[in-house]
């Protein structure tokens, strides 16, 4: 007998800071309409007030200061409101806002301000918030594709330019295919489960192992499936070959949102999928999760040839590129963790702490990329760097510290961010993994250090355009990586109470 | 005693900010400022040494995440916090003449006050986490200094490949950290020590391999020693500092350090006695083939630190951490000494020196007096702790150990003799004016030279403080005068002693054994190409680069391969998977 849910039922409160924005970025859309083209200023002012908006509820809320809604789901099951949330909301839509800031005068200097990139980019936004609350896989396809068909649009922003528009069809063409995959691997957990809500899918394996159930094997398939959909999006080896190719033809202040943003989506999705929903899927004899092998192999594959292929980069953007390829090895070490049922729950406060960290220390790289970038978008090489200590001795230290933070060097976010993710694999008895990811770190030292080695050893005089917004997005990455790297209780305290496990 | 630690970090790296932000043309008060609060820092040091402790003296809470940063002032510590700020104050004190008229002195004298404070930091610590923090600080200002002067391609190489090889060391210890933290809750040193049972024997010998892995790099000991010889090429005062009396016994300190936790790990003291004594020989070999005198002296420091990592791994911790003292001040001389030289001179080659002596007698002097005690002649104290280190390697260690460090003292002996030579006697080969060192110059090796002799007085000062507060390590030193009196009695000094006149006497009859060492021609090119090891440095480097260019090939950019990559990927997962179930 059908019931309707009453609306008070829906506990629509709890999803305030996502639906606000998706809300907003709608309007927005409505109101840009009317902005004059040489007012463009309008609409980049309101939508990144819409994200400081929903920026300050998700903190709010991650705080513990106001909870909405009553209760942690809301439109039966579809969503999660909890800590977890709260946290990929901060972080995308911090992420959001810095996009904002980079691409404001960029947008000017090649010639496309228009209105479309903020409510796209605030769509995507809306796309990752959702991955991260999703209660349901129904609600990460969605999600994922509201994250993904922005992002395709955004990275053919500057066509005619040829290569845009080679990134955003490749981009496009390599998202739909893997998007299949992810929508098979869902049907083949439902048919295994009979179910497409995390915690029903949970019981259910729990009855699977129990009872010895053939359709084990379909969940097996299920979660291969939903491995390679969702690898695709966070750049794991294999999955990966797009990214460089995406990231160096996309416009760099679409690259600075995306290579933080879809990594997040793609991320939350993975621990919802994997560690909340299949956590217990321990079969006879084993003891952890089955799909842990292939996730700690993906990430050591991930680890290893992101490091090694930066080495020999000399184009930033690709450079860069490899390196957040490799970062997703990192992350994925973690989720591969969570794959212990003691561990889940440290494991994927170690994926949020990394992402977080990740988050300012990567933006603040490609702003630093943008301000050297010529209008035609060319000087993205290695060489636009030399020098830079000399002509730009701030925004050389700057990205001095970025490159301490993505090799790991204490005292900055990075190695915070590596220090728990490598915690967690031990504790879950995957020492071989943080073996190779600290070995890789060490690997990785030497590209980010020779950008290092560029700015302040080598002659060289590098055209800087940093206008105030740009600025101000560095500023607030190099702030964000010194204090969550000295003060790493901050992300601690942040992420202690994400409890993902069910049961437990 | 809780602000005497903090003193002795913090005003070296207040110092090193106050003269960060100087302008570059005040050089006057940038000299004048590093060598107050170098001195400073020194003198906090040594007041900490009346009243070393085993307790935690200083904790700083830092919120819950790395744990509480806790300090220990005990004997092992606050004495090598006093080897660092003294011979770093005595550095500091020879760079006012040696820098001179150098562009970016602020950077310079701001990197050292900043590894000064952080070496401090480095053997003060408690927390594990806290010592790989500062363990890293030192190789980021090792590095930089040595690419001090960075147009030259050579001083940028040197340095990054310290960075990399010291680096690759401080994962071992990173993992160790990772690893304490992972059963002990924390990462208390010396809680660890007091129980090190909390961890399985394999995570204990994982940590204790990995720990040997980081002492070897950081003091480069075979097979990771390329790193000291490239790392010459920054000023000699850093050399000094840095490259022969400091940083470079990190490692060492380490292995002493962890020594009672480890020696029952399974063929971890054979380990460390392997590694100290291919070092001390091959090292030795090296020093007795090259033309660069630094980089004799660099081969040379291996070759003492081998020595120091053979007797920890003979259980005699005392006498490591005594050759270690001696070896600081003695080394330090070696290379200020050879600093003036070379800034005189201009060369560092041996091949163009040779008469020195006539124009430099002061230096002659002082850099003699080193020389005996690197070659261990009795009664410097260079001899004491080296023969501390045979006696109990004797007594405790294998035979086939004792019989390579025995070769190993003559080959020192002669290398010493030679080095000597080359530089002070003889007939001058090279051409161009030669001038007497500074005054500071020789008022900060003269302090070094006095402490040459001296140095060994402390033995049993030194013994009762480390007995007293090692208090895991058990140990059981003598008083000072049966110290003494066992050493100059020892079996073992005697035959060390005709070793080391063997090669006394193998120089001084170099011409009438020309022949002999003729047939050792072989030896000679495998030592001056670094046994290989080179080589292989070389390779790893090319490997990994091949390796990178190969999997870039991957990326052809074509839809087809990228689609091809995914359905394989599916593919291999999907295998996984099925074996798993």
């Amino acid at each position: 007998m059908f019931e309707a849910p009453s609306i008070g039922d829906l506990n629509i409160a709890a999803t305030l800071p996502a639906t606000l924005l998706a809300l907003g970025a709608c309007i927005f859309l409505l109101v840009d309409l009317f902005v004059p083209k040489d007012r463009k200023y309008i609409t980049a002012l309101l939508a990144a007030a819409g994200l400081l908006t929903s920026l300050v509820l998700a903190l709010l809320s991650l705080m513990n200061i106001i909870e909405f809604g009553s209760g942690e789901t809301a439109f039966a099951g579809l969503y999660i409101a909890d800590q977890f949330t709260d946290v990929v909301n901060v972080v995308v839509l911090f992420t959001g806002l810095m996009g904002v800031l980079v691409a404001y005068n960029y947008l000017d200097r090649i010639g496309k301000q228009r209105g479309e990139y903020y409510y796209l980019l605030l769509f995507t936004t809306v796309g990752v918030m959702f991955m991260g609350s999703a209660g349901d896989l129904v609600t990460v396809f969605v999600a994922l594709e509201l994250l993904s068909i922005p992002l395709y649009i955004l990275s053919g922003f500057r066509w005619p330019q040829e290569q845009s528009e080679e990134s955003a069809l490749k981009y496009f063409i390599l998202g739909a295919f893997s998007s299949g995959f992810l929508v098979y691997g869902i049907a083949m957990i439902y048919g295994a489960t009979g179910t497409t809500e995390f915690r029903g899918i949970w019981l259910a394996v729990d009855e699977i192992i129990a009872q010895d159930l053939s359709s084990k094997y379909l969940l097996l398939l299920g979660a291969g499936l939903t491995l390679v959909g969702l690898g695709f999006k966070v750049a794991a080896v294999p999955f990966h070959m797009w990214t460089p190719d995406v990231y160096q033809g996309a416009p760099t202040s679409v690259v600075a949102y995306m290579s933080v943003a879809a990594k997040v989506g793609g991320f939350a999705a993975l621990v919802r999928v994997f560690a909340s929903g299949m956590s217990n899927f321990v079969l006879d004899g084993a003891t952890a999760a089955a799909w842990q092998d292939t996730m700690w192999l993906i990430a050591a594959l991930t680890m290893i040839l992101g490091n090694l292929v930066a080495i020999v980069q000399t184009d930033l953007k690709r450079l860069f590129a490899y390196s957040s390829i490799a970062h997703a090895g990192y992350i994925l070490t973690a989720v591969a963790a969570a794959g212990s049922a003691a561990v889940t729950n440290e494991a994927a406060q170690a994926v949020a702490i990394y992402l977080a960290a990740y988050a300012f220390t990567n933006i603040g790289v490609f702003a630093v990329i943008i301000s050297v970038e010529k209008d035609d978008s060319s000087n993205t090489g290695l060489d636009s760097l030399r020098g830079m200590s000399r002509t730009q001795p701030l925004l050389a230290a700057s990205m001095t510290l970025f490159m301490f933070s993505l090799t790991g060097i204490p005292l900055t976010a990075g190695f915070v961010g590596k220090w728990f993710v490598f915690k967690s694999a031990i504790a879950a008895d995957l020492f071989p993994v943080a073996v190779i990811g600290v070995l890789t770190s060490l690997v990785s030292a030497y590209y980010y250090l020779r950008i290092v080695w560029l700015m302040y050893f080598e002659e060289g005089e590098p055209q800087v355009y940093i206008p105030w917004p740009l600025a101000s997005a560095i500023s607030l990455a190099v702030v964000g990586t010194l204090l969550l790297g000295i003060f790493p209780y901050l992300l601690q305290e942040m992420a202690q109470d994400i409890v993902l496990a069910f049961g437990r | 005693m809780d602000w005497l630690i903090i003193l002795t970090i913090g005003i070296p790296w207040l110092g090193a900010g106050l003269i960060w932000l100087l302008e570059e043309r005040q050089s006057r008060l940038q000299h004048t400022l590093a060598v107050v609060f170098a001195l400073a820092a020194g003198v906090a040091a040594l007041a900490m040494l009346p009243s070393t402790t085993e307790q935690v003296e200083l904790r700083i809470k830092i919120g819950s995440v790395f744990g509480d940063f806790t300090f220990v002032p005990d004997g092992l510590g606050v004495f090598l916090a006093v080897v660092a700020t003294v011979v770093g104050s005595l550095a500091v004190i020879f760079s006012v003449d040696y820098m001179h008229g150098e562009a970016q002195l602020g950077r310079y004298y701001s990197l050292v006050l900043l590894f000064i404070g952080a070496m401090a930091g480095l053997v003060l610590a408690d927390s594990l986490l806290l010592l790989f923090i500062f363990w890293e600080i030192t190789a980021l200002c090792s590095y930089s200094l040595i690419s001090f002067y960075n147009d030259d391609p050579k001083a940028v190489e040197g340095g990054i490949k310290a960075l990399i090889i010291t680096q690759l060391g401080g994962i071992g210890l990173l993992v160790g950290a990772l690893v304490i933290y992972a059963y002990q809750g924390d990462y208390q040193i010396s809680r660890f020590l007091n129980e090190p049972e909390v961890l399985p024997t394999n995570m204990l010998s994982v940590m204790a391999f990995g720990c040997l892995i980081a002492a070897a790099a950081k003091s480069a000991q075979v097979p990771f020693h390329t790193w000291l010889p490239g790392a010459m090429e920054a000023p000699s005062p850093i050399s000094a500092l840095i490259h022969a009396a400091t940083m470079v016994n990190a490692g060492v300190y380490l292995l002493a350090r962890f020594y009672p936790a480890f020696e029952e790990v399974d063929g971890w003291t054979t380990a460390v006695i392997s590694v100290g004594l291919l070092s001390a020989f091959l090292a030795a070999l090296m020093a007795l083939f090259a033309t660069d005198l630094k980089r004799a002296l660099a081969y040379s420091t291996i070759s003492q630190l081998g020595y120091m990592v053979y007797a920890v791994g003979t259980g005699a911790i005392f006498a490591s951490q005594f050759h270690l003292l001696s070896h600081a001040v003695f080394k330090a001389l070696l290379f200020l000494s050879a600093g003036a030289v070379i800034h005189s001179v201009g060369t560092r080659d041996m091949r163009q020196m040779g008469g020195l002596g006539k124009q430099m007698p002061f230096m002659r002097a002082v850099f003699i007096v080193g020389a005996l005690a690197l070659a261990g002649l009795p009664f410097f104290n260079g001899f004491w702790s080296k023969e501390l280190i045979l006696e109990d390697g004797l007594h405790e260690g294998p035979v086939w150990a004792y019989v390579g460090m025995l070769a190993g003292a003559g080959i020192t002996a002669l290398y010493t003799f030679r080095m000597v030579w080359l530089v002070f006697y003889g007939e001058r080969r090279g051409s161009g004016h030669i001038h007497e060192a500074g005054r500071l110059m020789k008022l900060s090796t003269g302090l070094l030279a006095a402490g040459t002799l001296t140095t060994w007085l402390l033995i049993g000062v030194f013994g009762e403080m480390l007995e007293n507060t090692l208090i895991y390590h058990h140990l059981h030193v003598e008083s000072a005068p049966t110290l003494l009196e066992e050493i100059i009695t020892a079996p073992a000094t005697l035959l060390a002693l005709s070793v080391v006149a063997a090669g006394l006497l193998g120089w001084w009859f170099r011409a009438p054994l020309a022949g002999i060492a003729a047939s050792f021609k072989p030896v000679g090119q495998a030592a001056t190409s670094d046994f290989g090891f080179e080589w292989i440095n070389r390779r790893v480097t090319d490997w990994t680069n091949a390796g990178a260019n190969a999997l870039r090939t991957t990326q052809t950019g074509s839809l087809n391969w990228n689609v091809f990559g995914i359905i394989g990927g599916l593919i291999v997962v999907l295998v996984i998977l099925a074996l798993g179930a």
